[in-house]
């Protein structure tokens, strides 16, 4: 487990540096098409291009990072229902919960999987890359979102109805 | 299918799956009572495509870019520079200090583009010092609270960005259209705050000579452009709003690190991992919202829908009541970017049915839901108070009434007067 652990917190600092470089480099390269176009009177075809597919890797490795901290991540739920209920009730719907949405990752990674297969003969109009190469990110992001909220399952039927509700706070 | 959709989306929403698999759930129950004989049609790559192509879209990049600005401004010392100047004009009234919260949320609002960045700047400030002054706590926090709501109604939008995008239509436009609602509900509060202050004994604050102004002013110049060049930008056509966002991070950069020098540059790699996090937590919402819009197209929901309320009425005015009556509801069980995603696929036709301007409906469903989020039981801003002045939720929720009740009040105003929003885009765009 504890392996297991070192290589996923790796991955998060990976994942960081990824986000800080990507960020950057959009913001740089739309100032800079601003300032080609009125200065110069001219323009990079293909910085858009590269804005977008650095946006879309940003999207599902942020996705990622955003799925590890604290049991039930950051990414957006309505919780204050569950809340209401306790014990045992609360870990069966915390338990359903997840059972459907690994289901939901299950249908989007083998989606993305053949998207990716699928545009991966395709070329980029401006970058000339595999279109494939830049969907990739889908099928990484919701295959390493599966494995985290497989984890997050396994947390939630051996944590006691107590120690699930404060789980949250306490990762904090 | 109308009945499938509203199942799955709210039984999957509220057994607490996070909004985008709910979404993509949603998609995927649709698709299979569609075709629940042909499993063959069911497609896995489809359902995936519309994902992925939901966060292929730089007009979104915009979000990010505001995101980090307002950031940057606030690291800088800007909220501070805007509390002294709105002070400086308004702290010599009786209750002086509720006029200056709402003032420098009204100009805080044209920096960032999120209402609990501008409740977070403006409260942090403002509450210790109306609580030191001896004003009513639960209030106080309750006008901070309203007036944070208009962060994303002056833009820059967060909300009107992901509306432009559903509906395809004009962010610049949405933008120029916020500004009067925006300040409309600002001079609504500041007349709510005044009956308030009437019956109590708040101290009057020192008068500021107009010297005094004019200083505070020069203080907080930098952090007053940085809305009128966001409008200027957008209203010249010089650049998109993408680009303007991306020009508001280089504006930010400068005024923080090297005029103010309040800005440390080796924060901004903790600066970049939190937006884009943040960032890449709505962007899969947006893309999750994709699917389920597919779907909900390809099932002729709006049509469905339309069919429903055309046998209940014909006339434009009525649709909009009810569709303010629609979005308040659920602006009190959802945040703000998802019912704008998941709303605006199924409403936007038939408002276009009706004969409305795109633009003017946008406006009038963010402004709705933005005030939704002073509303309990889901309300970021609502909470964002909560902790911020300590005071009971339900406490908070009371004092807050009256005023959410005048912004509803204004919201009906610009419904009813479409002219009020159109006028700036229609002129300047």
């Amino acid at each position: 487990m504890s392996v297991l652990k070192k290589i996923n917190n790796g991955l998060m600092a990976f994942i960081k540096v990824v986000l800080i470089g990507a960020g950057t480099l959009m913001t740089g390269l739309v100032i800079m098409n601003v300032i080609l176009r009125y200065v110069f009177n001219s323009g990079l075809s293909w910085s858009e291009e590269a804005c977008r597919f650095l946006f879309i890797w940003v999207t599902f490795l942020g996705a990622i990072l955003a799925n590890d901290t604290a049991l039930h991540g950051e990414h957006m739920r309505m919780d204050f229902v569950v809340e209401m209920f306790h014990g045992i009730p609360r870990k069966i719907l915390e338990i359903i919960a997840l059972l459907l949405v690994l289901a939901m990752l299950a249908i989007l990674f083998m989606g993305g999987i053949e998207l990716v297969q699928g545009t991966w003969p395709m070329l980029t109009s401006a970058l000339r890359i595999p279109k494939g190469a830049v969907y990739l990110c889908a099928p990484i992001g919701f295959g390493y979102m599966f494995i985290q909220t497989l984890v997050k399952l396994s947390k939630i039927i051996t944590l006691s109805g107590e120690a699930l509700e404060t789980a949250d706070t306490e990762a904090e | 299918m109308l009945a499938v959709f509203l199942i799955a989306l709210f039984g999957l929403v509220i057994i607490g799956a996070p909004i985008a698999f709910s979404l993509v759930g949603t998609g995927f129950f649709m698709m299979l009572t569609q075709s629940l004989s042909r499993p063959s049609s069911w497609s896995f790559f489809a359902l995936a495509q519309k994902f992925v192509n939901g966060t292929d879209s730089v007009p979104l990049l915009a979000i990010p870019f505001f995101m980090i600005a307002g950031e940057i401004m606030t690291r800088g010392g800007i909220s501070r520079r805007i509390v002294d100047f709105a002070y400086s004009v308004l702290g010599r009234f009786k209750g002086g200090l509720g006029y200056v919260g709402i003032l420098a949320s009204m100009i805080f609002a044209g920096v960032s583009g999120s209402a609990v960045a501008d409740t977070t700047a403006v409260g942090s400030m403002m509450l210790p010092i109306m609580e030191g002054a001896g004003y009513d706590k639960p209030k106080s926090a309750g006008i901070i609270c309203a007036a944070g709501c208009i962060g994303p109604i002056i833009p820059p939008s967060t909300q009107m960005i992901f509306y432009g995008v559903c509906a395809e239509v004009s962010v610049s436009a949405l933008f120029l259209g916020g500004i009067v609602p925006g300040i409309l509900i600002g001079i609504g509060l500041m007349v709510a705050w005044f009956f308030h202050v009437r019956k109590r004994n708040y101290p009057v604050g020192p008068k500021t000579s107009l010297f005094g102004i004019f200083k505070a002013a020069k203080e907080a110049f930098f952090a007053i452009c940085l809305p009128a060049f966001i409008i200027l930008c957008i209203t010249t056509g010089i650049a998109t709003a993408t680009e303007t966002a991306a020009l508001a991070v280089l504006y930010a950069l400068i005024v923080s690190g090297f005029v103010y020098r309040e800005f440390k540059f080796n924060e901004w790699p903790n600066l970049m991992i939190n937006a884009m996090k943040s960032t890449a937590v709505m962007m899969f919402v947006v893309g999750s919202a994709q699917v389920a819009a597919y779907m909900v197209t390809t099932c002729a929901i709006p049509q469905l829908l339309a069919k429903v309320i055309l046998s209940m009425t014909n006339s434009p005015v009525t649709f909009m009541l009810l569709v303010n009556l629609l979005l308040i509801l659920v602006g009190c069980v959802m945040d703000s970017g998802p019912a704008i995603m998941i709303l605006t696929p199924i409403l936007l036709p038939i408002a276009k049915g009706f004969g409305l301007d795109p633009v003017y409906f946008g406006v009038v469903m963010v402004a709705n839901l933005c005030i939704g989020l002073a509303t309990p039981p889901v309300g970021n801003v609502l909470y964002c108070a909560v902790s911020l002045s300590k005071v009971k939720l339900a406490d908070l929720i009371k004092a807050s009434l009256p005023f959410v009740g005048v912004m509803y009040l204004v919201l009906l105003g610009i419904t009813m007067f479409p002219e009020l929003i159109l006028f700036v885009p229609n002129n300047l765009g």
